[in-house]
C-alpha cells in the first residue's frame, strides 16, 4: 500500500512544553489540584493540628449548630467536635480510597498487560474472568463480598478494589493491544529481548499514562463507594469513622440537625470534584490524542477572516483563486499551510496539483468549499471565485447549495469517507434528493444508474451493500458516483487513488477520465505522484511549502522544468524502465511552515541559490508560453 | 441478524454460569464455619445440622456447587432464617420495586445524558457547553446517598412537594400517579451520576465522530448541518453510546442499594443491606444472583441494539 | 555459484482455519502458498506484489517473527527450526528487518541511544563503553548527526526516523537485511535519500537484501533478482531485466502496464 499520504491538518503538538507546564495552563485542573492538596494536607496533618479529640463524647454539648463557641462546625449527637471528626474522617476515607485504587491498579494492570501480550488462551481465560466480574452490577459484588467477609473497613476496601479490577484490566489491555502489533515490539523481538523484558521495558512505559489516567478517574469513585459502604454501616465500624459513616450517622437527624450529615457530605463532594478536575486535567495532558487539541470538532465551514469582498477578474474562468492563505492556529503557533496561492481554471480543464506532504496542496483544495477543519484552520486572506461568486463570502446555506452540486469532492481513503452505517445506495441517493429534490424512489433509481455508470457489477444489489462489504476499488467507484451525481461543473479529487493498488488505481483513473470527458466537468487532481498527473491532466501546479513554485502545461513542465524544485523532484523519483539512473536525492528537508524564510523557501536545498534568493520574496513570474515560475534563475534550470 | 441474536443469546449461558459460580463461591469466603455464620443468631444445633445437609457442607466444593445449582434451577434459593421464608419468594417480592426505580433512573439518564452530550458537542466551547460541562462534573462527583438526603431535606421537608420515602402513600389508592409522586425524588437521585457519565461520553463520542472523514463527506455533499449531525454523526456516535448506557444499568442497579435505603424504597437493595447486617447470607446470595442475572439480560438487549445499528458487527 | 545466504523451500503460512469450539469451520487464509526462494550473498532479491499478496508475511517468516505452517528455511546452510538460546542469538545476528512505518517501529519512550543499544545488549557481549562507541559509529554510518543521540523518535522527520530503524537493524552487523516497504511511508525526495543509503551500505558492507515493495520502479532501481507475487504464490521470478523487459506472466504485464510514468499520457 502506498502510504505517502498528505497529513491532513493534524498540526504537531506544541514542542518543548512539559507535562507539568501543560497541566498548569489548565485552570480547572489547577483548581482541582489545589482542592486535593489542601484536603490531603489537612488529613495528613491531623495528628499535629490543634483539634479536639474526635472521639470524646460530651452529652451536654450535643448537636451544637455550626459556628458555635469552641466548635465552629458544631457537634454531633454525642457531642463530639465535628471539625475534628471531619479531618480525621477525611484521613480514613482518603487512605482507604487510595489503597483500594493501588490494589486494583496493580492487579488489574498486570492482568491487562499479560492478557494482551500473550494473547490467545491466556487472554481468553483472563478476560473471561474479568468479564464475569463486569457482569455484576458494580456495587452488588462488593456487597456480596462484604456480606461474606463481614462488615469492616478493610473488607470494604478489598471489596471495592476487587470490583474495580476490571476497569484497569480492560483499559490496560486495550492500550497494550494497540501496542503489541506495533512494529517496535517486533523490533524488540528481533533484538533478542525476552518476553519479560519486552513487557517491562517496551510495553509498561507506554501504557503507564493509561494506568495513571485510569487511577485518577477511578480514585474518586473508590472514595465515594467506600464512603457509601460505610454509610450503609458496612464499612468503618464505631468508634472509627470515615466521611461515609459520619454521613450515615447523621441521616436520622436530617430534620433536627442537618449539619451533622451536610458537613461530611459536602466535604466528600468537594474532595471528589477536586479529584475529578485533576483527573481530567491529567488525562488531557497524558492522552496523546488530546495533546494537539485534535478533539476539537470541525464546524460546518472553515472560518474566514473578515476582509473586503473582491471584484471579479477573469470573467470566463470557472474558478479563480487569488492570494489564498490558509493557516492553522495551534496555541501560539501559526502554521501557514497555504501561503498565497493563485490559479485559474477554465471550464472543462483538468489541473493537477503536485507536491510533497505539507506542501499545502490538500489544504488548498479543501479551502475551496470551506472544508478545512476549524478549529484550528482559518482562511486568513484571499478570494475564491467560482463562476463569478466569491465562495469565501457566501452565506453557509448558499455554499451548501454549491457543495456536492456544482463542485464535488473525491477524497483519499474510500473506506473512511463513506458512512459505515448507511447502505451505499442511500449515500448516493442522499445527494440527489438534496440537490435535485427528487422523490426517494426516483433518486434510488438514479443512484442505481450511477452505480452502473461507474462500473459496479450488479448495481441493484450493490446499492444495498454497506461500505465494508465492498472492496477498496468498488468503494472508490461509489464515491465517484456520488461526486458525479449532480453533474458538477468541477470535480476536486484529493489523492483519490493513493490508498489503492496500482492495478486498481489504473482502472479507477481510466473511469474518472472517461466520465469527466463525457460530462465536460473540470477537474482538480491532487497527488504526490507525478506519473498520475502526466496521464490525467493538461496543466499542473507544483507546490512547495504552501506556495505554487511552478505552473504550466504538464508536458512542458515535466520535460523542461523551470524551477529547481520541479527539476529535483523529477530527478529523484525512480522511473520504471530506467533502473540505472542515479537517484539525485534532494538534500535536507522542507522548512517548517510556522517558520518560513523571508525569501525563497527552497533556497536551503537549491543548487542554484544566490544571496538574492534569500534577501527578498520571490514572485511567481512568467517563464514561457502559459508558464510561470517562482525562481529568478529559471532560465538556467536544467542547464547546469 | 436473527442468527446473531440467537448466537448472542447462547453466549449468555456461560456468563450466567460464571455468575452463579462467583455467587456460590462467596459462601466459601466466609471465615470460620459457614453454617454458623449463615445462621448467625438463629444458630440452633438443629438449624446448623439442617443447613449443613442442605448445602452439603461436608462434601467437596464442586459437589456442593452442583447441589446448590440444581436447587437454583428448580427455583430453590434456600431459606432466609431472619425472615423465615423461602429466599426466592422474598426476592421476587422485592424485585419489582427495584426494577421500577432502576428503570426510571435509566430512562432519565439516557434522555438527559444524550441530549446534554449532543448539545455540548455541537456547541463546543460555547456557553451551553460550559454550563453542561460544569453540571456534569458536579453530577459525577456527587455521592448519590448524600444527594438523596439533600433532596429530602429541600423538596420533602422544606417545600413539602414530595414524600420523604416509601413507594405508595400509607393510606393511598396505589395508583400510577401516586407511584410517580413517590418515584420522582429517588429516581432523580439515582439518575444524576449516570446522567453525568452518559452526557460526558456522548460529548466525547460526538466530538470524535464529527472529526471523521464521512462527516466531511456529508458536508462536501452539501447536506444541511441538521442532517449531517443527526444522520451521519449522531447515529455513528450512538453505536458507542448504547453499550455505555448498558454499563450505566449496572451502576444504577448497584446504586439502588443506597437510594432504597435513603428513601425506604421496598426493593432488593434495601433488603440486601438488612440481610447483610443480620448476616442472612442466603438472602444476600439470592438477591445478588437475581439482580446480576437481570443485568446480563439488559446487556444482551443493549448488545442487540448496537448490532442492529452497526452492520459491521453482524459478521462472525 | 556460492552457497545461498538464505534458501526457502515450499513455504506455506495459513492464518485462521481450524474449527470453533462448536465445530464450525473457521475461514482460512493461505497468506503464503508454496513459495521457494534462494538469495546469493551480496545481491538483492526484490519481491513485488499488491496488498494482500503475502509479501509481508513472507518477510515475517524469514526473520523468525512468525513460524511457517510448513516448509523449510535454511540460513547459510543451517536449517532454522525452533529459535532458542544460542540458536536464536545467532539467527538474529544474521538476519535483521527494516520496517515500513519508521515511527511505529521505534519505541516512543526511548532515546536514539537506547534504541540502538537494545540489540547490542541482548545479542552481543559488548560492554557499556563499547556499545556507546558502536552506537556513535552507527549513527555516523546512516547519516544521523551525533547530537541526536539523546533525542526521542517524535523529534525526527520520517526520513530521519527510518535512518534510526536502519541503524538498529545494522547494529549487530547482520549479513542479510529484509527490507519491508522501507520507503513507502516517505515523501519522494526523502525516499531517494534512503534508497541511496541502501545502495551505499550494500556496497560498503557487502550486504544481502531482500527488498519488499509494491512500487515497481523502486524495486527495479534496487534489485538484481525479482520475484512477483499474487495471492500468496510466486507468479514469476528471474533476473531483474528479464522480468521487467520481457515479462512472461500476464499479471506481471498488467502490473507493469498500470504504473503511471511521468511524461507518458494515458490513452483517452
Amino acid at each position: 500500500m502506498a502510504a505517502t499520504t498528505e497529513q491532513r491538518a493534524e498540526p504537531l503538538p506544541p514542542r518543548g512544553s512539559t507535562a507539568w507546564g501543560r497541566l498548569k495552563r489548565n485552570s480547572l485542573a489547577v483548581v482541582g489540584l489545589a482542592i486535593v492538596v489542601v484536603i490531603v494536607a489537612l488529613a495528613l496533618a491531623a495528628p499535629i493540628l490543634p483539634l479536639a479529640d474526635p472521639n470524646i463524647t460530651e452529652p451536654a454539648d450535643r448537636l451544637m449548630p455550626p459556628f458555635s463557641e469552641g466548635a465552629w462546625l458544631g457537634t454531633d449527637q454525642l457531642g463530639r467536635d465535628m471539625l475534628s471528626r471531619l479531618v480525621w474522617g477525611a484521613r480514613v476515607s482518603i487512605a482507604v480510597g487510595v489503597a483500594a485504587t493501588l490494589v486494583a491498579a496493580l492487579i488489574g494492570s498486570t492482568i491487562g498487560l499479560i492478557a494482551a501480550y500473550f494473547g490467545r488462551i491466556t487472554d481468553n481465560v483472563l478476560m473471561r474472568g474479568v468479564d464475569m466480574l463486569m457482569a455484576f452490577p458494580y456495587l452488588l459484588l462488593a456487597l456480596a463480598i462484604v456480606a461474606a467477609l463481614g462488615p469492616g473497613l478493610i473488607n470494604a476496601l478489598l471489596a471495592i478494589a476487587v470490583v474495580n479490577i476490571p476497569f484497569f484490566a480492560r483499559s490496560v489491555r486495550g492500550a497494550t493491544l494497540g501496542l503489541v502489533n506495533r512494529e517496535f515490539i517486533e523490533a524488540a523481538r528481533l533484538s533478542g529481548f525476552s518476553d519479560t523484558r519486552i513487557i517491562l521495558s517496551e510495553l509498561l512505559p507506554n501504557v503507564l499514562p493509561v494506568i495513571v489516567i485510569t487511577m485518577s478517574t477511578t480514585v474518586g469513585w473508590m472514595i465515594l463507594e467506600t464512603a457509601g459502604l460505610s454509610f450503609l454501616g458496612l464499612g468503618a465500624q464505631p468508634p472509627q469513622a470515615d466521611l461515609g459513616s459520619m454521613l450515615g450517622d447523621g441521616r436520622g437527624l436530617v430534620m433536627t440537625a442537618p449539619h451533622v450529615s451536610v458537613v461530611p457530605g459536602v466535604l466528600i463532594l468537594i474532595l471528589v470534584i477536586g479529584i475529578n478536575l485533576l483527573g481530567d486535567g491529567l488525562r488531557d495532558v497524558l492522552d496523546p490524542r488530546l495533546k494537539s487539541g485534535a478533539l476539537s470538532r470541525p464546524v460546518a465551514r472553515t472560518e474566514v477572516a473578515p476582509g473586503p469582498p473582491s471584484g471579479s477578474g477573469d470573467k470566463g474562468a470557472l474558478l479563480e483563486v487569488t492570494g489564498l492563505e490558509t493557516e492553522f492556529r495551534v496555541g501560539r503557533r501559526v502554521l501557514k499551510a497555504v501561503n498565497g496561492v493563485d490559479f485559474t481554471l477554465q471550464p472543462g480543464e483538468s489541473l493537477g496539483i503536485v507536491g510533497e506532504s505539507g506542501s499545502g496542496k490538500s489544504v488548498t483544495a479543501m479551502s475551496i468549499l470551506g472544508l478545512v477543519p476549524t478549529p484550528p484552520g482559518i482562511i486568513s486572506k484571499g478570494a475564491i471565485r467560482f463562476q463569478g461568486t466569491d465562495l469565501l463570502r457566501l452565506p453557509l446555506r448558499d455554499l451548501q447549495d454549491i457543495r456536492g452540486n456544482r463542485i464535488s469532492y473525491i477524497f483519499q481513503d474510500p473506506l473512511t469517507t463513506l458512512n459505515p452505517l448507511l447502505r451505499v445506495g442511500d449515500q448516493v441517493e442522499e445527494t440527489l434528493i438534496r440537490h435535485q429534490g427528487l422523490s426517494s424512489r426516483a433518486a434510488m433509481a438514479q443512484a442505481v444508474e450511477l452505480l452502473n455508470a461507474v462500473g459496479l457489477p450488479d448495481p441493484r444489489t450493490k446499492a444495498r451493500a454497506f461500505p465494508h462489504e465492498l472492496s477498496g476499488g468498488q468503494r472508490q467507484r461509489v464515491v465517484i458516483a456520488m461526486a458525479l451525481a449532480n453533474r458538477p461543473d468541477l470535480i476536486i479529487a484529493d489523492e483519490p487513488t493513493t490508498a489503492l493498488d496500482v492495478t486498481t488505481q489504473a482502472r479507477v483513473l481510466d473511469l474518472l477520465n472517461d466520465l469527466r470527458r463525457q460530462t465536460g466537468a473540470a477537474l482538480i487532481f491532487i497527488t504526490h505522484d507525478l506519473g498520475v498527473v502526466s496521464e490525467l491532466c493538461e496543466r499542473v501546479l507544483v507546490m512547495y511549502a504552501g506556495r505554487v513554485v511552478e505552473s504550466g502545461p504538464v508536458d512542458a513542465v515535466f520535460n523542461q522544468p523551470r524551477h529547481p524544485y520541479t527539476a529535483a523532484l523529477l530527478a529523484c523519483v525512480p522511473v520504471l524502465g530506467e533502473p540505472d539512473r542515479s537517484l539525485a536525492a534532494i538534500p535536507g528537508l522542507p522548512p517548517a511552515v510556522d517558520d518560513l524564510p523571508r525569501g525563497c523557501a527552497f533556497a536551503d536545498r537549491c543548487p542554484l541559490v544566490l544571496p538574492d534568493c534569500r534577501a527578498r520574496e520571490i514572485l511567481l513570474a512568467r517563464s514561457g508560453e502559459g508558464r510561470r515560475s517562482r525562481c529568478i534563475r529559471w532560465q538556467e534550470v536544467g542547464h547546469g | 441478524m436473527l442468527g446473531y441474536a440467537l448466537r448472542r443469546l447462547a453466549l449468555t449461558v456461560p456468563v450466567l454460569f460464571g455468575i452463579s459460580v462467583i455467587v456460590f463461591l462467596v459462601i466459601s469466603l466466609i471465615p470460620g464455619d459457614p453454617a454458623t455464620a449463615i445462621l448467625g443468631a438463629f444458630a440452633t444445633p438443629d438449624n446448623v445440622e439442617r443447613i449443613r445437609r442442605e448445602l452439603g457442607l461436608d462434601q467437596p466444593l464442586p459437589l456442593q456447587y452442583v447441589t446448590w445449582l440444581s436447587g437454583v434451577l428448580e427455583g430453590d434459593l434456600g431459606r432466609s432464617y431472619s425472615l423465615n421464608r423461602p429466599v426466592v419468594d422474598e426476592v421476587l417480592d422485592r424485585f419489582g420495586p427495584t426494577l421500577i426505580l432502576a428503570g426510571a433512573a435509566l430512562f432519565l439518564c439516557s434522555v438527559f445524558g444524550l441530549v446534554a452530550g449532543v448539545v455540548s458537542a455541537v456547541r463546543q466551547y460555547g456557553w451551553a457547553d460550559k454550563v453542561i460541562t460544569v453540571a456534569v462534573l458536579v453530577g459525577i462527583s456527587t455521592p448519590s446517598f448524600f444527594l438523596g438526603i439533600m433532596l429530602i431535606l429541600w423538596f420533602s421537608v422544606g417545600l413539602g412537594w414530595f414524600p420523604t420515602g416509601g413507594m405508595y402513600a400509607l393510606f393511598g389508592d396505589g395508583s400510577i400517579r401516586e407511584l410517580l409522586w413517590h418515584l420522582t425524588l429517588p429516581a432523580t437521585a439515582l439518575a444524576v451520576v449516570a446522567t453525568g457519565v452518559v452526557a460526558r461520553l456522548t460529548r466525547a463520542n460526538m466530538l470524535e465522530v464529527l472529526r471523521q472523514d464521512y462527516v466531511r463527506t456529508a458536508r462536501a455533499k452539501g447536506l444541511r448541518e441538521g442532517r449531517v449531525i443527526f444522520r451521519h454523526a449522531f447515529l455513528n456516535a450512538l453505536v458507542n453510546i448504547v453499550p455505555i448506557i448498558g454499563i450505566q444499568a449496572g451502576f444504577v442497579l448497584g446504586g439502588a442499594v443506597y437510594i432504597e435505603s435513603v428513601f425506604q424504597w421496598p426493593g432488593i437493595g434495601r433488603m440486601l443491606v438488612t440481610a447483610i447486617s443480620t448476616r442472612d447470607i442466603l438472602l444476600v446470595q439470592g438477591g445478588v444472583l437475581v439482580v446480576a442475572a437481570s443485568f446480563v439480560l439488559i446487556n444482551l438487549v443493549t448488545d442487540l441494539i448496537q448490532v442492529a445499528l452497526d452492520p459491521r458487527l453482524r459478521r462472525g | 555459484m556460492a552457497e545461498p545466504i538464505v534458501e526457502a523451500r515450499n513455504l506455506v503460512r495459513v492464518f485462521g482455519g481450524g474449527r470453533t469450539w462448536y465445530g464450525a469451520k473457521k475461514p482460512e487464509l493461505r497468506a503464503v502458498d508454496d513459495v521457494s526462494l534462494s538469495v546469493q550473498p551480496g545481491t538483492t532479491l526484490g519481491i513485488v506484489g499488491e496488498s494482500g499478496c503475502g509479501k509481508s508475511t513472507l518477510a515475517r517468516m524469514l526473520t523468525g517473527l512468525i513460524p511457517p505452517t510448513s516448509g523449510t528455511i535454511r540460513l547459510e546452510g543451517r536449517p532454522i527450526a525452533r529459535l532458542e538460546g544460542a540458536e536464536k542469538r545467532r539467527f538474529h545476528q544474521t538476519v535483521q528487518l527494516v520496517f515500513q512505518d519508521p515511527l511505529s517501529s521505534l519505541n516512543p519512550r526511548k532515546t536514539v541511544s537506547q534504541i540502538l543499544a537494545g540489540p547490542l545488549e541482548a545479542l552481543t557481549d559488548l560492554d557499556r563503553t563499547a556499545r556507546r562507541e558502536r552506537v556513535r559509529a552507527l549513527m555516523d554510518e546512516v547519516g544521523l548527526r551525533p547530537e541526536f543521540i539523546d533525542r526521542y523518535p517524535h523529534e525526527f522527520s520520517g526520513g530521519q526516523a527510518q535512518r534510526i530503524g536502519i541503524a538498529r537493524a545494522l547494529a549487530v552487523e547482520p549479513r542479510l537485511m529484509v527490507l519491508d516497504e522501507p520507503v513507502s511511508a516517505l515523501d519522494v525526495s526523502v525516499q531517494a535519500q534512503v534508497l541511496k543509503l541502501f545502495r551505499d551500505l550494500q556496497e560498503r558492507r557487502r550486504l544481502t537484501y531482500l527488498f519488499i515493495s509494491h512500487d515497481l520502479a523502486v524495486v527495479e532501481a534496487l534489485s538484481s533478482e525479482v520475484m512477483v507475487m499474487l495471492e500468496g504464490k510466486v507468479v514469476e521470478a528471474g533476473p531483474r531485466d528479464r522480468v521487467f523487459r520481457a515479462p512472461r506472466h500476464d499479471y506481471t504485464r498488467t502490473l507493469l502496464g498500470a504504473v503511471p510514468v511521468p511524461g507518458r499520457r494515458r490513452a483517452a
